[in-house]
């Protein structure tokens, strides 16, 4: 995010509010959302269940539920030379529906009920470049049977005609990043593609996804909970809690120097392969609180070790340390250092 | 490699001087586990899924053992079996009531129970584990008026203690299912189990479910009661890192056969079985300085109703030998467990010598 890449972003989301219709009147489910992602890079959007990471790839796409919108922010996409602001699009207008799929490519964790059981696998993938481009479906053929070679697919003559239940999940999730890439977008966003599989079928289509951003020039956005699988493919970082993001800044920074009490605190929870088995695994106190209680504040105060007065009072900013790093915590000083004492007494 | 060998030596002395002492609290010998496959308009039997393949481990008093496997490689099936909730198709099962071990195969009545109240199981799901129009003291109390506690303060304090250890509040004994988080939930199901005094606790996927935040508050919660009362743990996972943290041993399994039991400490560094050396490579891990060239497994899994014959990873396995396609290995003592340093490291390999992926 140095001034250079500042130039050349992708996608770019600004202020982004998301508020669903509930029964019970209305939850502020994405607050204040910025993140800004360079051409080219790899940023993954990490966080615990109901953090938002979900809705914000649905925003991005315009995909939102029924109940859900965007109530104010920018969401600015900007492909071959133009700039497009993605909220004012109509959810399924012509314009949309030219970018999802073709520029904005997605790919989804649940496989089996992504996939339509009733038809041919070749057929789905080649359904969205006939849906796009102008050629014939022979054409559209060899294409997929070429890109199935390519992501590995074996026998992918007979594997066109062949039906989802066919394919186990490792060989379905390929399917699905077949389907997403088959129209070459500018970039792909994937919800937690791999959650559903084994490791090592994980390691294969991590190497897929990387290849795809390193060989071919792709901009992905990955959203996943898992935090050492992000350490072994972003870029970037952007770690939210209940809706919003609490720090942001490259791989490096987050992973390695995380600075808001929430990230070290996620870090911390993680046994590692080579952890020392004498030490407790560190916790973090509580359960993460129903975006309809917390209005004010830090959302993260009712959890954190470090919490004190100034935490509940207004919304928290987002704050720049060096390196571009971005952290929304008030206890950080300007060197991005967290008071000693703390009351609580968790954790560091 | 050398770190690996030099941490299971240090264990190995602990481990062998255990097993000198204790002898095992449940064992299990050749246990397999078939089920029918049925097919046409009369629902014959055409085939079976193989889903356990002549499983042999001993499980000694105090100790967590966690087996770990990719989905489909007959995990959950085995603790299942373990618990008394399926009949292995063939294979003996022995447990310790107390004056040396026993055979449970053709358990009746009382002597059922008795084995039931000493080995329980908690599910994955903290959110069908509970009766949802019951309240939680009532669905606590329940299990142990079935294990025979007829006295009301007896299981009245039970459950009180039993929530004690989980660190929940009495209060919560009121209350209904729906009004807990899926951690909370866990950890009452974790007090259900504890109540009745089990000897052997069955954790199927436990923390799966859970946030990672939540997760380690549950893993915390585990070891810190095995530590007070010296219960036993079966931990079955997908996770190789929390494995490896919570278990004194680990069993890797492989489409339905034990493929490698080595001590916990000596992962990832000591594996010696060509699957288990794939699969810590694949885990994901936090490194700055970037991952090092991962050896990718090719292709997937194959169906547990065609296992190759022979060993069952020979079909993805780098190191493929002739012997491998018709014979199947044995679980043999591992290179590193010979009589100066009994580590109860075991791997079922023809490959003498561990390859270097």
């Amino acid at each position: 995010m140095s001034a250079s890449n500042q130039e050349d972003l992708i996608l770019d989301l600004k202020g982004v509010n998301v508020e669903f219709d509930v029964e019970a009147g209305k939850l502020h489910i994405l607050r204040d959302v910025s993140l800004s992602v360079p051409r080219g890079s790899f940023l993954c959007v990490v966080g615990e269940s109901g953090c938002g990471k979900s809705v914000t790839a649905q925003a991005i796409a315009q995909l939102l539920p029924n109940n859900g919108r965007i109530t104010s922010g920018e969401i600015v996409f900007n492909v071959d030379d133009e700039r497009i602001e993605l909220q004012s699009l109509e959810k399924f207008g012509a314009k949309m529906r030219s970018l999802r799929g073709a520029k904005i490519g997605m790919i989804f964790q649940d496989t089996l009920s992504s996939l339509n059981p009733a038809h041919k696998v070749g057929r789905q993938v080649a359904e969205a470049l006939l849906q796009h481009t102008d050629i014939s479906k022979e054409e559209a053929r060899e294409r997929v049977v070429t890109l199935f070679t390519r992501l590995g697919i074996p026998d992918p003559r007979r594997r066109y005609d062949a039906y989802p239940h066919e394919f186990s999940g490792g060989m379905r999730q390929r399917v699905m990043i077949a389907i997403a890439t088959i129209c070459e977008p500018d970039i792909l966003i994937a919800d937690e593609p791999t959650t559903a599989l084994d490791v090592t079928i994980q390691a294969q289509i991590l190497e897929l996804l990387k290849d795809l951003q390193k060989n071919e020039g792709r901009t992905f956005i990955l959203i996943t909970h898992n935090m050492a699988l992000v350490s072994e493919v972003a870029d970037h970082v952007a770690v939210m809690y209940l809706g919003r993001v609490v720090e942001h800044g490259t791989t490096q920074q987050v992973l390695f120097d995380p600075k808001h009490p929430y990230t070290r605190a996620l870090l911390k929870s993680v046994p590692a392969l080579d952890a020392d088995k004498n030490e407790e695994l560190k916790t973090v106190d509580g359960q993460t609180p129903s975006p309809a209680d917390v209005t004010r504040g830090c959302e993260f105060a009712g959890r954190c070790p470090y919490v004190a007065d100034i935490c509940r009072g207004e919304t928290i900013e987002m704050r720049t340390l060096p390196g571009n790093h971005q952290v929304r915590c008030v206890r950080l000083d300007a060197q991005g250092q967290l008071p000693i004492f703390q009351i609580g007494g968790a954790s560091e | 490699m050398r770190r690996g060998s030099c941490l299971s030596f240090r264990l190995g002395e602990r481990v062998s001087n255990q097993a000198a002492a204790d002898k095992p609290l449940y064992q299990i010998t050749g246990i397999k586990k078939l089920f029918p496959v049925t097919g046409g308009v009369l629902r014959r039997t055409i085939g079976h899924v193989r889903a356990l393949d002549g499983v042999d481990l001993d499980i000694f008093p105090g100790e967590t053992v966690a087996i770990i496997g990719e989905s489909g490689c007959g995990k959950t099936t085995l603790g299942r079996i373990l618990a008394q909730l399926e009949k292995p198709t063939e294979g003996n099962r022995n447990f310790d009531f107390g004056n040396g071990l026993q055979s449970i195969s053709d358990l009746r009545g009382p002597e059922e129970m008795a084995f039931r109240k000493r080995v329980q199981m908690i599910f994955q799901d903290p959110y069908t584990s509970f009766n949802p129009r019951q309240r939680i003291g009532a669905a606590m109390d329940e299990v142990l008026k079935v294990h025979g506690f007829s006295d009301e303060d007896e299981r009245h304090d039970r459950i009180s203690r039993a929530l004690e250890m989980v660190n929940m509040r009495q209060e919560y004994l009121l209350r209904y299912p729906h009004e807990f988080s899926g951690g909370q939930r866990q950890r009452l199901s974790i007090a259900r189990c504890l109540a009745g005094k089990p000897e052997l606790i069955i954790a199927d996927e436990i923390v799966s479910a859970l946030d990672v935040s939540i997760q380690a508050q549950i893993v915390n919660l585990l070891r810190s009661l095995q530590k007070d009362t010296g219960l036993s743990f079966v931990f079955i996972t997908h996770d190789v890192a929390v494995a490896r943290y919570i278990g004194h041993r680990v069993v890797v399994m492989y489409l339905g056969s034990v493929v490698e039991i080595l001590p916990a400490d000596s992962l990832p560094g000591a594996a010696e079985h060509p699957y288990t050396m794939a699969l810590m490579a694949a885990v994901p891990t936090m490194s700055s300085e970037g991952k090092p060239e991962r050896v990718a497994l090719q292709g997937e899994v194959p169906s547990p109703i065609n296992v190759p014959t022979g060993c069952a990873f020979s079909t993805r396995c780098p190191f493929v030998m002739d012997i491998c396609k018709s014979e199947r290995p044995p679980l043999r003592d591992a290179s590193d467990n010979h009589a100066g340093n009994l580590n109860g490291h075991k791997v079922a390999c023809h490959l003498s010598i561990p390859p270097k992926l």
